[in-house]
């Protein structure tokens, strides 16, 4: 898989309802931190995409990361409840890392 | 027993009592033994929710009795967590514990003194409630069995128990899920969503002691962060207007049909384009009731909408006619117009 250049979190569907967004950008990056975003990104890419319901209930939050890569651009979604291990794993990590994206 | 080695009385946390076991005293046991054994497998974790378990506890005791429980999910994401507060338990440390009991018993109150409903299922339900879920989780849910509230990241939310308001709309989404079991997708969504917002708000007002023209029809007031450009997350009177802010952006819900939300984001919208029925329900409740309460008569009428009137598909012109012809009978052609109007003036 190419090198990353910006990976962005974008949540609907939860109790605000209107989307927001947080952002990493490769430029800049730790080092470590790069390593670690690009081997959560080849795990993503590798599980494929989830087909699974999200969980029962009101306020279910919807996930979508898209990532900007060398060749190109590729989107993951899933819904709350439904995300795989590598899925979660990501959107963790871009939950902790990111910064927010004015809109 | 199990004792407690300090005060010499009965306590849960040293039992060592097999889950079998406890499960057999919640079958066959007396009330009090039926209870302590509950609450040991809760403690314990091992409370498996089976339903003749939960019938055998609670067969006792006469509907119309409150029955409040909140669990700590101590930053998991696993339900229902530890049990931290039983119904006529004193108040806790944490005031997220006390502000599920708080709120959940106003909800309680609010629709047995207004429309003799015994809690969510009308049946006189426990309310399970779980606190601090996942860590920073900015929302909260009805899963179908119970209410589930995150403490907010801090920069955007803060914890999601301070808004009476929106644990109010979170049990009534218990509410319309035994009722018109409205679909959680696209206008049928939207639909659901507003009459949790709707009768959340009611509980607020309600909890206030406030007329329908003196109530601020914001929903999830205290719920923004310090910071953060907003005074609520909605506006039932002027949808759209709620916040507007560099990292949430403008508050996205329209309050008429000509601007309704077609995307696919938030199922559909279903928080976006509540904003259209949230509006029609103010104005019925302000020009229906100008000196009075909000549940006098728009409640009343919205009520028994969901109750007795909508289907799982219905939208939102099924919404309009059933409360238009609910108005006419309950208070009159003079009052069926009002609503009408109330309708028209977002576009519906």
């Amino acid at each position: 898989m190419s090198d990353f250049l910006e990976a962005r979190l974008t949540v609907s569907g939860d109790f605000l309802g209107a989307a927001r967004s947080k952002k990493v950008s490769a430029e800049g990056l730790a080092p470590n931190d790069h390593s670690e975003l690009s081997r959560l990104i080849s795990a993503v890419a590798q599980a494929g995409r989830t087909s699974a319901p999200g969980r029962a209930g009101s306020e279910v939050k919807q996930y979508e990361i898209s990532l900007k890569m060398a060749d190109g651009e590729r989107t993951f979604q899933a819904p709350e409840g439904a995300e795989s291990v590598a899925f979660k794993a990501l959107r963790t990590w871009l939950e902790a890392h990111g910064q927010w994206v004015a809109r | 027993m199990c004792q407690d080695h300090t005060h010499g009385h009965r306590h849960s946390i040293q039992c060592i009592v097999p889950p079998h076991i406890l499960e057999n005293i919640i079958l066959n046991g007396e009330r009090k033994q039926k209870e302590w054994a509950l609450r040991n497998l809760h403690l314990a974790g091992q409370f498996r929710g089976e339903r003749r378990i939960q019938q055998a506890v609670f067969a006792q005791i006469p509907t119309g009795v409150k029955r409040r429980t909140i669990y700590d999910a101590s930053s998991s994401e696993t339900l229902p967590g530890k049990l931290v507060r039983g119904e006529g338990d004193k108040p806790t440390g944490d005031v997220a514990v006390n502000e599920a009991y708080d709120g959940s018993g106003s909800v309680y109150d609010f629709y047995q003194a207004i429309f003799k409903r015994k809690s969510i299922d009308d049946k006189g339900m426990r309310l399970d409630s779980t606190v601090h879920y996942g860590q920073k989780y900015d929302n909260a849910f009805w899963n179908g069995q119970q209410m589930v509230y995150g403490d907010g990241d801090g920069q955007l939310f803060n914890r999601f128990t301070i808004s009476i308001d929106v644990i109010g709309h979170e049990l009534t989404h218990g509410v319309t899920e035994y009722e018109a079991s409205l679909v959680y997708q696209g206008e049928t969504g939207a639909l659901n969503e507003s009459m949790s917002d709707v009768f959340g708000s009611m509980v607020l007002q309600f909890s206030k002691k406030q007329k329908a023209t003196a109530a601020s029809w914001l929903i999830g007031e205290g719920l923004l962060a310090k910071g953060v450009k907003g005074k609520a997350l909605r506006s039932m009177s002027a949808p759209g207007t709620a916040y507007n802010d560099p990292v949430l952006g403008s508050d996205p819900q329209p309050s008429h049909m000509k601007n309704i939300y077609k995307g696919p984001q938030d199922n559909g919208g279903v928080h976006i384009n509540s904003g259209i029925p949230n509006k029609a329900f103010y104005l019925a409740a302000t020009t229906l009731s100008p000196t009075g309460y909000s549940w006098e008569k728009a409640g009343a009428i919205w009520y028994e909408v969901l109750c007795n009137r909508l289907r799982p598909n219905s939208g939102f012109k099924e919404c309009r006619d059933h409360t238009v012809a609910v108005a006419k009978s309950m208070f009159g052609a003079t009052d069926a117009t009002k609503v009408k109007k109330a309708w028209q003036a977002v576009g519906l």
